[in-house]
């Protein structure tokens, strides 16, 4: 055993326990240590924790498929009710982007890449820090808000719903929706909630036919008439089920990352000494305190695959059809690829953090999360200032997770930074 | 092996040697050249790798293929004879080819 490994063993652990999902990076630390592939007890998944294995997974396409369930693969049979009612009013789930492997995955991937892409998000740049300034004057004058609920929700909500054309009004239906959507992921739901659950995502999928149709017979310059319009390089344009398929998983991973991720950058400029004065001193290093905001405390913590076929990785025996749990938060502060990962430095010159992934699946929002952040970070810390906690969080200050890693609540107080 | 220049935006000029049939990325990688990121470890899914010959070792390396065309055709900012160097397999005649980094990617 390592002499300089004072991690408490991994039994100790429990992966589901609110806590440990909390403030899991003792419990990484121990993984990397003691088991740095894990067959974890409380899920029946194996826990990939170090970058280098992680990275490794990612590449393998072939041995380590995205070939699955990813929504309904904590509900066992019972996830037929919820297929039964797609199926009956609504358009049932298809696998697209990040449930398929290439070269299926290839065809939808440049038609999302063409929506996502950089120069599509150049041109919608002046539209998002218009709206970061109108979410900041809602609460400006009062010298204090509820960060997660006031600025980020509202601030990624906006932008999304304008994009894909979406009623921004009636945000909080689209919530409702991006957590359905993510709800069977989170836990183990009974009949009566996935039939509600599922009558929740018809609701929204209806809408979105809607919308598309629209879309299609008036383009406007927004995301989602670039999907209707998109063909993939075979020259077809994408049909409802796949649109529908598409939006399930721009609605999810929209709206709880990017929200996490503004609300986690906050935390970090609060909790790590000299960060805030740091950045807010000079604003051209917004752009690498994202970087380092991202690696040291991504917004999605782990997704999953399957294994194709018997393998092995880091000297463990994994037979096909066993669930890795890619955990990106972990290989992020992995000490053999990062100097000091539990130390916040935005000088750290070392930026290959795996927030986003890696390989074909890479996240197709990188850029748009990215650019979201630095304009949030960079308008903060110009119209505000002397920024601090309102009050104590809650202990557990995330909602208990296994994928995402939702804050509870921020509240901060500040005064007014600039002379308007 | 085969020997590469890397022209950089600072610039300087990194040389190095790399194993045929292993990718440009990778040899520019384990450099350590600063401009190239290779966000999606080579599989012509970021646009993050690329590099621009000069005419000349345009014609040698040969244009992108489809894949790589469509990538980049949605990067910020490419040239006429720019590539994705995680598509570019070292060959021998691909000695003593010279490219340069771009200042910014994606
Ligand atoms: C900070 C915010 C975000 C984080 C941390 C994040 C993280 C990730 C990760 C880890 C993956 C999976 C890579 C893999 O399968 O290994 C992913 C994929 C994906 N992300 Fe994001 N994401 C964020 C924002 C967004 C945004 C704004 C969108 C916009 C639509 C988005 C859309 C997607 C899609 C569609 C995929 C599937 C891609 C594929 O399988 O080809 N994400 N993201
Ligand atoms: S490394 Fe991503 S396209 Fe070359």
């Amino acid at each position: 055993m390592d002499l300089r490994s004072h991690s408490k063993p991994i039994e100790e652990f429990n992966f589901l326990d609110p806590a440990v999902l909390d403030n899991p990076f003792e419990y990484y630390r121990a993984a990397q240590e003691q088991a740095p592939v894990y067959l974890m007890p409380e899920t029946g998944m194996y826990l990939v924790s170090r970058y280098e294995d992680l990275r490794q997974v990612l590449l393998d396409t072939e041995t380590f498929s995205n070939n699955l369930d990813g929504y309904g693969m904590l509900q066992g049979e019972n996830w037929k009710v919820h297929q039964g009612i797609l199926q009956e009013r609504g358009w049932p789930d298809l696998p697209t982007l990040n449930f398929t492997d290439p070269p299926v995955h290839t065809r939808y991937r440049r038609i999302a890449d063409s929506i996502f892409n950089a120069k599509r998000i150049a041109a919608i740049s002046d539209r998002i820090e218009e709206l970061c300034n109108l979410i900041i004057d809602r609460f400006i004058d009062r010298g204090e808000c509820e960060f997660v609920s006031e600025f980020s929700f509202p601030f990624v909500g906006t932008i999304i719903s304008e994009q894909l054309g979406l009623d921004s009004e009636k945000m909080s239906t689209f919530k409702k929706w991006g957590e359905a959507i993510m709800a069977p992921t989170s836990r183990v739901m009974t009949v009566e909630e996935l039939r509600e659950n599922a009558e929740t995502i018809v609701e929204m999928q209806h809408f979105i036919a809607g919308k598309l149709e629209e879309r299609r017979k008036e383009p406007r310059n927004d995301l989602i008439s670039a999907l209707v319009s998109s063909r993939g390089s075979d020259g077809e344009e994408l049909d409802m089920m796949e649109l529908q398929s598409f939006m399930r998983q721009f609605l999810s991973g929209t709206y709880e990352s990017v929200v996490t991720m503004i609300s986690h950058g906050m935390l970090i400029l609060l909790r790590e000494p000299g960060v805030m004065e740091q950045v807010a001193t000079d604003l051209s290093r917004v752009p690498d305190f994202v970087e380092e905001a991202l690696r040291f405390d991504t917004a999605v913590p782990g997704l999953a695959r399957l294994v194709t076929r018997d393998t092995e990785l880091a000297g463990v025996h994994l037979p096909a059809g066993s669930i890795v749990m890619t955990r990106y938060a972990a290989a992020n502060r992995d000490p053999a690829k990062f100097d000091r990962p539990d130390k916040f430095d935005i000088d750290r010159k070392d930026k290959a953090h795996l927030s986003f992934g890696t390989g074909p699946h890479l996240c197709v929002g990188r850029l748009l999360a990215r650019r979201e952040l630095v304009i949030a970070f960079r308008t903060l810390l110009t119209r505000l200032k002397d920024i601090e906690l309102a009050r104590p969080l809650p202990e557990i200050a995330h909602v208990p997770h296994a994928l995402l890693r939702p804050m509870k609540e921020l509240p901060i107080r500040f005064a007014k930074a600039d002379a308007a | 092996m085969v020997e590469v220049t890397f022209l950089c935006p600072d610039g300087t000029a990194v040389q190095g040697r790399g194993a045929e049939d292993t990718t440009l990325m990778e040899l520019a990688k384990s450099l350590g050249i600063a401009g190239i990121v290779a966000e999606c470890g080579g599989a012509c899914a970021c646009a993050t790798c690329q590099v621009v010959c000069d005419e000349h070792w345009f014609a040698v390396v040969g244009p992108p293929n489809e894949n790589e065309t469509e990538m980049l055709e949605m990067a910020a900012s490419t040239s006429l004879t720019s590539r994705l160097s995680c598509q570019i397999r070292l060959a021998p005649e691909l000695h003593g080819l010279v490219v340069s980094v771009p200042e910014e990617q994606g």
